[in-house]
Formats: C-alpha cells, structure tokens, sequence
C-alpha cells in the first residue's frame, strides 16, 4: 500500500531545467497568421462560429460545442479568418482548425477587475471555466468545467495544485510561480470554493526552493498548505501526486474525485482566476522555449494559434541547422516533422534538441529482461511483458498486464538498455484493446 | 540556412546504456580474475581463453547465418559467453583438449542462445549450459565412449574424449575440504587472494568482487542474487558443522554468484524475485557440495554450474510467484 511522501517506481532525470528557469515571462511579436484548433482538448470537438471571410476580435469565441465534455475555443488576435480546414497540430494529428489572419492593427483589450473573486458563486465559476474555455494546462488538456463538476456523491475535500513541472527542460509553471504567484493564490481560492473543498497542497517539487518560498509568503489562507515533494519523475502524474501527498491510490480506471481530490496545474489554477475576475478566456498561455540548440531560451506568453516557426525565429532559431524538435515536454512531448503547427492550450514547452542527442533507436533488439522497466514503472505493471506480446501481436493477452493503466510517462523506454520503444508498444496495446471493444 | 528537422517517436532522452554497453562492461569487468588466471596458469589459461572465445563466437555466426541474422560481434555477448566458460574450466596443458574447449564455446552460443529462441530470450545461461555439457560429455568419454575411443582413435577425440578436463592438475580447495585429497586447506588468505587450485575463475576472489562491483557500479546489476546465493551457502554450511568461510570462498559459488547467476536474460526481473533465486542457488550449492559430496555422489566439479542451471529453469515460476500488484489494484 502506498504510504504518503512517496510512491513506488519512478526515476531521476537529467533535468536541464537551468537553461531556462531565470528567463522572466516576456511578450513576443504577433505572428502573421494563427492557427485556432476546433479541438484542443479532450472531449468533442467544437463547431466553427464563423465563416471563412469573417472579421473576428481577440477574445471573441469562434467555436463551440454543445457536449458537456467539451470547451469552447476563441480568437486570440484579431484578423480575418483565412480559411476553416484540416491542419497538422504537434501531437501528428490533422485537426480541423480556424486560421486567421492577423490585423496589423489589434485594439488594446483592458481587463478591468470586472468582480470580486469572494463574491462569485460555486455555480459562476463552473460557468466562467467553461465560457472561458479552460482546459488543463499541463498537457493532458482535460476540460475544467467538467473536473470542476464532480458526481454528487462524491465530495471533494481536497485541492491538489500540481506545481511539480517533473518534465525535464520546462520552466513556464516555475516562472509562473515566481511572477504570478498572487493570481495562483486567487485561483486555487476559486477552485476550492467551485467544489467545496476545505483544505488545497500545492505540490512543488524540492528542485524549485525559490517558488516554495515565494508561495509561501503569498499564501494568506491557512487551508492553502505548500507541500514541498520529492524530485522524482513522474511527480506531475496526476496520479502520483496524489498518492505522494494524500498517500492513496486512485482505482484503476477511476478519476481522483474518486479519493475525494480535484488536481489542477499552476497556468489551469492561473487561467480560471483570469477567467473569473476579467472574463478573460484561455487565448494565451506561457512556453518554455528551450534546449540546447536554441540560441536564445525563453519564456513566453504567447498568443493560443501562434505557430512554432514563429516562436522559434523570435528566439533567435536554431544553433544547428539538423535538430529534433520537440512540442511538450521531453519525455511526453512529441518531434515535429513540420514548425507551422500552432501552441495550443496544452502546449507547455518547445525544446530544441541537437542532432546528437537523436536516439536513433530504430534498430532496438529483442528484450533482455534486464527488470529496468520493471523496477521504474511508477504504475507498477510489467511493461516488458507487454512491449514482447505487442512485438508477437498478441493484444488478448497483453491485457493481464494492464496496458491501460499506464501513464505513458515513458520511463519503461528511457531505462531499455535494448532500447526497445516499450511506450509506443504499450500506447498501440491501448489501441488495440479500445477498438476492440467498440 | 534551412532547417532539417529530425523526428522520432518519445520520450525524446534516454539513459545512455545500451546492452552492448552492458556487454563490454562485463568484459571489462572480468580483466581482474583473467589477469590472475593468466599469472598463475599462465599459457595454459590464455589457450582456454582463446578456443572458449573463438567457438562462442563461431557459434552465434553460424547460427545466425544460418537463421538469415547478420553475425554480432560487436555487441559483446558471444565474447561475454565464451570469456565466462573458459573462466569455469580448469587448467590443462593437454593440446587434445583444445578442440573441447572451442566446442564448448561453439555449443554455448550456437546451441544454448541462438537455437534457444536467440540474445534475450534463451531460458538457460549459455556458458552454465555449456559448462554442464562439456562435464557430461567428460563423463560419457569415461564411461561410455572409451571403446569408440579404441576403435577410432583418430575421430573419437574431437567428438567424445575431452582429455584432461575436470582432472585439475591440483587438489582444490573443495576436494580437499570433502577430504577426497590428503592435502591441507589453503589458507583463508590465499583462498581470498590467489589459489592455484581450481578453475580459472576461482583463481582470486578478491579479483570477482572487484568485478562485481564495477557491474553494479556501473549500474547494470544489483547486489540481491550474489548476496542471497553466498550467505545461503555460509548460513548452511554453518547449520551443518562445516567451515562457513572454507565453502564461501572456496570452488565456483563466488565466481557464479557473481558473474553467471547474475545474467539479465536469464535471472528474474524483481529483486524479491532475485532473492529468491539466489537463496535457491545458494540452497542447492550446499545441496551439492554437504550431502552428495559426502554420499559420493558427485564429484565435486559443477555443483555451482547445476545449481544456476537448475534455478534458470524456475525463472518464469520465480517471476509469476513474486508478480506484484498494479497501482490502484488494491482495492
């Protein structure tokens, strides 16, 4: 059984987070056309609200669905709409996407304290989440009207901020922490309030001193509590973090409401309060711009639709012209095959990589049953057992070993010494089984 | 300057260690018992060496030849697996047993990995495997092959007799200890430092322990199976009135212990897992060496190699039995 301070697996990385974390959040230039996904989350995807030819403001919500597992998706710059059509985002997908044009001339938008954050009802702040198109900002872009709508019976006694940022290179929650520490405070107050919970840890890990110590300061709310964590990959599993600072298990299969807990992300705990008090929706977000073959790393906020060619010149482009680049983090995140894709809400970090730090492990040999994957799966199943019935097809038997349980951190494939893609085996298993049963 | 961008499935770092890697560390970490192997054998041990090397490494390129599978030897294991056998044989001066030697080597690769479903997924530990072979084929040349001998002098050799294999040219320290030899026990000393009497690999303990440390070091083994097959046999050899120090650092368990139960493809993959199998090693050890010794049922020679082989076997029951529970299983 779990015990709380730690969970079981799970690696140390190296984490090459100083490239990047004393870079302060700074604006970039406008891009000349944006790219705005009908679908930056999971859920349904969102139909236009406007026409090819349509002027549209910054702010203005340009696409909606009606499925409650779903957000809305709005103009982050002002412009003309290009064209509504299929193009590539950075996970490899075509998505249906609006693109516009940018006006050389974007009128100013003041967000005025338009209301008191202590006079909002649980029922308003759902709904401003939802208008405001929130979805979780880490990565796994879940929408957080929905997490913020729990079943009835299951009450919600806890808050969970993930402030852990485990991803090796990225430092835009860090930085977060450190400048806009005041709104993370306001917008865990509004989490707590939307689900009635009582008491909120914002889960830091040890590697980030200077933004325990500055939360702690900030902190005015003794049901606020900040929870120093271990450095120790993957930390940020929504999952993990529960389990090392609550010390339970969330169920297979099930959702963290189950223990009782609501997980949210600094930039998600950030973006609700924005939402709440200007009415302002999720049309921008901050990226870590980092690697070793950027010329200049950054953190930036950035316009939601900017593509990542335009995010990369401001930074001065490359130092090698031969570099892998990568959208999100580095051991989730995925190599980009074309820089015109668009950050979207979920898109945390840009990471340039030199040419010698390509695995090239195409040519990986049959498994030596070393136990490495074994040892470090923060999920505790049997990934190399999985990864050899995948290689010999056999989906019916690769789900004794729980294929769907896993959190596809990518620690079974970082430790393969026969470097054998174990996560994209296991993310296939996934696959097999879901259309299976449909 | 355009850009050419380089794409490949995540997560985008890795560790760094390759098997292969792996390999040539544990090459690197036999150097200390070779050198001793060399210093006290001499010639003789270079000539082991060399046949067990040159077969292992024929073996996997004819297999894989064979198979369609390009030859590896760059990757290190058929040298790993023929370096391991040699250091399990004793010396010999004999040129006839050269043959044997490098058809040993031959049939650990050829036979026990590539014909056993290839690197990673042989059930058995190749050297072990064919360290037992070459004790049964000695055997069968005493017993069974002597008139074939006669009849065909010229062939038999090559096929049955292996000359002088197992007949150490000392007493070691185990004969000695099951009293089969009227010599006195070397020295805890020497048994820990330098001993001529055994395989090569037994030639220095203090030597295996420098390479077992470099190989968990390095990161590619843990300490739970050698640890749990040497103190079995101490607490065991204490329980049956013998010289727990005498059976630890005596004969092939150290050796064993340390550089052939510790293979990856064929050890389990949990550490409750690998304590288990190294109590089992260290139980069947004492097995051997207290009970069939003194029965004379056995002479002494492979009870390590029969041991590791025997525990091979269990390895998937090892693995089953000690499966644990997912995250969120629990409940």
């Amino acid at each position: 059984m779990a015990t709380r301070g730690d969970f079981q697996g799970g690696i140390h990385l190296p984490y090459n987070k100083e490239l990047a974390k004393d870079e302060p959040i700074t604006e970039i230039s406008m891009p000349e056309e944006i790219i705005i996904p009908l679908s930056q989350h999971i859920g349904a995807p969102c139909e236009p609200l406007v026409e090819v030819g349509d002027e549209v403001k910054a702010g203005q919500k340009i696409g909606e669905s009606s499925e409650f597992v779903s957000a809305p998706v709005h103009a982050s710059l002002s412009g003309t709409v290009k064209a509504i059509e299929p193009r590539p985002n950075a996970s490899g997908d075509s998505v249906e996407s609006i693109v516009i044009e940018v006006a050389q001339e974007q009128e100013s938008i003041s967000y005025e304290q338009e209301r008191s954050i202590d006079e909002v009802s649980e029922e308003e702040i759902v709904e401003a989440a939802r208008e405001a198109g929130i979805v979780g900002m880490g990565g796994a872009s879940f929408p957080t009207s929905v997490k913020l709508s729990p079943p009835d019976d299951k009450p919600i006694d806890t808050v969970l901020i993930n402030a852990c940022e485990c991803e090796p290179y990225l430092t835009c929650d860090h930085r977060m922490m450190l400048e806009q520490g005041e709104e993370l405070i306001a917008g865990v107050k509004l989490l707590m309030k939307a689900v009635g919970a009582e008491k909120c840890y914002i889960g830091i890990e040890d590697n980030k001193p200077d933004a325990i110590k500055n939360l702690k300061g900030l902190a005015d709310d003794s049901r606020i509590k900040i929870q120093s964590v271990p450095t120790q990959y993957p930390q940020g599993s929504e999952k993990h973090l529960i389990t090392t600072v609550l010390g339970k298990e969330v169920p297979s299969g099930a959702l963290p409401f189950e223990v009782g807990a609501l997980v949210q992300n600094v930039a998600t705990a950030i973006a609700l309060y924005e939402a709440v008090a200007f009415g302002k929706p999720s049309l921008e977000r901050v990226v870590t711009v980092t690697g070793q073959n950027i010329k200049q790393p950054a953190n930036l906020l950035v316009k939601i639709g900017t593509p990542v060619q335009h995010i990369v010149d401001e930074c001065g482009g490359f130092i090698e012209n031969k570099t892998k680049v990568v959208v999100g983090g580095p051991m989730t995140g995925n190599a980009q095959s074309d820089l015109n894709v668009p950050i979207t809400k979920g898109s945390s970090g840009i990471i340039a990589l030199p040419e010698k730090m390509v695995k090239g492990n195409d040519d990986y040999i049959s498994c030596m049953k070393c136990g490495a994957c074994v040892e470090n799966c923060p999920m505790r199943l049997y990934p190399n057992k999985i990864s050899t019935l995948v290689e010999e097809n056999d989906y019916d038997e690769t789900e004794n070993y729980y294929p769907l349980d896993c959190v596809e951190c990518g620690i079974c494939s970082y430790v393969c010494p026969a470097r054998r893609p174990v996560v994209q085996q296991i993310k296939k298993a996934k696959g097999e089984i879901a259309a299976k049963k449909h | 300057m355009k850009t050419k961008l380089l794409v490949e499935d995540g997560p985008h770092l890795h560790q760094g260690l390759s098997v292969s890697d792996a390999m040539w560390d544990v090459i690197i970490a036999l150097v200390p018992v070779t050198l001793t192997s060399l210093v006290i054998f001499g010639f003789e041990s270079v000539m082991i060496i060399v046949s067990c090397v040159l077969g292992a490494l024929l073996g996997e390129a004819v297999v894989r030849k064979k198979k369609g599978e390009e030859a590896r030897f760059s990757d290190g294991s058929a040298m790993v697996t023929g370096l391991i056998l040699a250091l399990t044989l004793p010396p010999t001066a004999w040129w006839m047993a050269i043959p044997s030697y490098f058809m040993g080597g031959f049939v650990a690769t050829a036979v026990f990995r590539e014909l056993m479903g290839g690197l990673g997924n042989n059930p058995l530990n190749p050297a072990v495997a064919s360290r037992i072979f070459l004790l049964m084929a000695r055997m069968s040349s005493v017993y069974v092959a002597q008139p074939l001998v006669e009849i065909n002098e010229a062939f038999a050799p090559y096929l049955y007799d292996i000359g002088s294999l197992d007949a150490f040219s000392k007493a070691t320290p185990l004969m000695v200890m099951g009293g089969k030899v009227e010599e006195a026990m070397p020295s805890t000393l020497n048994l820990f430092l330098l001993n001529e009497g055994g395989s090569l690999g037994e030639t220095s303990v203090l030597a295996v322990i420098i390479g077992l440390f470099y190989l968990v070091y390095k990161g590619h083994i843990k300490l739970h199976i050698p640890v749990a097959a040497v103190s079995t046999v101490f607490v065991l050899a204490a329980l049956f009135g013998q010289n727990p120090i005498h059976h630890v650092l005596s004969g092939g368990l150290i050796f064993g212990a340390a550089f052939m139960a510790t293979d990856w493809v064929t050890s389990p993959v949990t550490d409750k897992g690998r304590i288990i199998f190294g109590i089992g090693i260290g139980a069947l050890v004492a097995l051997f060496r207290i009970l069939f010794f003194v029965q004379e049922l056995w002479v002494g020679v492979g009870g390590v190699a029969f041991a590791i082989l025997i525990m091979n076997l269990l390895v998937p029951t090892i693995d089953r039995m000690t499966a644990r529970t997912a995250y969120g299983k629990n409940e």
